[in-house]
């Protein structure tokens, strides 16, 4: 899952030896924490779909659906 | 003919260093201030100088001036922040002066956070204060980040570089903020809001203007 976020995202860094990867969300850039989204995606295929990693949080606390749905659009996941 | 030594050099050097950067006590500091067509300070108060041999060379850099340069308002609206996720408000690599910034956030969260960071020369980022703004115990350079939930009722507050100009009440609470003073970044600056939350999404509006001066 590590190697796909280096191949479809820019990695930025967060500080403190923490890792993101960066997105655009309509006008604004967006950056998740590397650790966190690989500790979510835990058990999941690689590439995961959409489908997979809404399963992950159906009630969408963490309010990254908006966030899948855009990697969609963009042609990162299917 | 006088034979001048290389101590000689530095010492009249440092004694002009020490003055323009306000090392020297016994006289005043040199203050670049807003509407000079340069200045040769750098982001953390130093002097750009280099004494190489006999050469001295004090670099400098342009600095917009309101007359000439373009200002460019940008704002937006952001109806959430995912868990542990940061928005890119800003992010400008050129010299620039921001002559207004107003933000504003309903629902104030303490996980919600607001960064606004310096560029240096060499592109990376600092916390270092920008120029023309002094800095007290408790300014926002220390605390690196306004706090929403930390901010208090009181109407007209300063907190660091900002000045709380409205505050609603915590039931439907509302923060709108401003610069209390014009900031300019030689290298450029950048802004971010940040959900702290690892676990939850913060549903909230957040609105921005900002008027920068001298963006290419």
């Amino acid at each position: 899952m590590l190697e796909w976020l280096y191949e479809k995202f820019e990695i930025v860094n967060l500080g403190d030896g923490k890792q993101g990867f960066a997105f655009q969300l309509e006008d604004y850039k967006v950056v998740l924490p590397v650790d966190l989204f690989l500790q979510y995606c835990d058990g999941l295929n690689t590439p995961p779909t959409v489908a997979e990693l809404k399963s992950v949080d159906p009630e969408n606390t963490k309010g990254w659906h908006l966030y899948f749905d855009a990697w969609k659009e963009q042609g990162i996941l299917n | 003919m006088a034979l001048i030594t290389l101590q000689q050099m530095y010492d009249a050097w440092k004694r002009v260093a020490d003055w323009v950067s306000g090392a020297n006590t016994d006289k005043p500091p040199v203050r670049v201030t807003d509407g000079t067509d340069t200045m040769a300070i750098n982001p953390d108060g130093s002097l750009p100088v280099q004494l190489t041999g006999s050469k001295l060379t004090i670099a400098s850099f342009d600095v917009p001036r309101g007359g000439s340069s373009v200002a460019r308002e940008s704002g937006g609206f952001i109806d959430s922040i995912g868990a542990g996720a940061t928005i890119v408000l800003r992010d400008v690599k050129t010299p620039v002066k921001i002559q207004y910034l107003a933000c504003g956030m309903s629902n104030p969260n303490s996980n919600v956070r607001l960064y606004l960071y310096a560029y240096n020369s060499g592109g990376q980022l600092r916390y270092l204060p920008p120029l023309g703004v002094q800095f007290t115990a408790n300014s926002f350079y220390n605390a690196q980040y306004i706090d929403f939930d930390a901010i208090q009722n009181n109407a007209y507050t300063e907190f660091g570089l900002w000045k709380i100009i409205q505050r609603k009440n915590s039931t439907n609470g509302s923060v709108i903020i401003e610069l209390k003073t014009p900031l300019i970044f030689p290298y450029g600056y950048k802004m971010e809001l940040v959900n702290t939350d690892q676990a939850n999404s913060i549903i909230m509006r957040w609105q921005q203007v900002v008027l920068e001066l001298g963006v290419a």
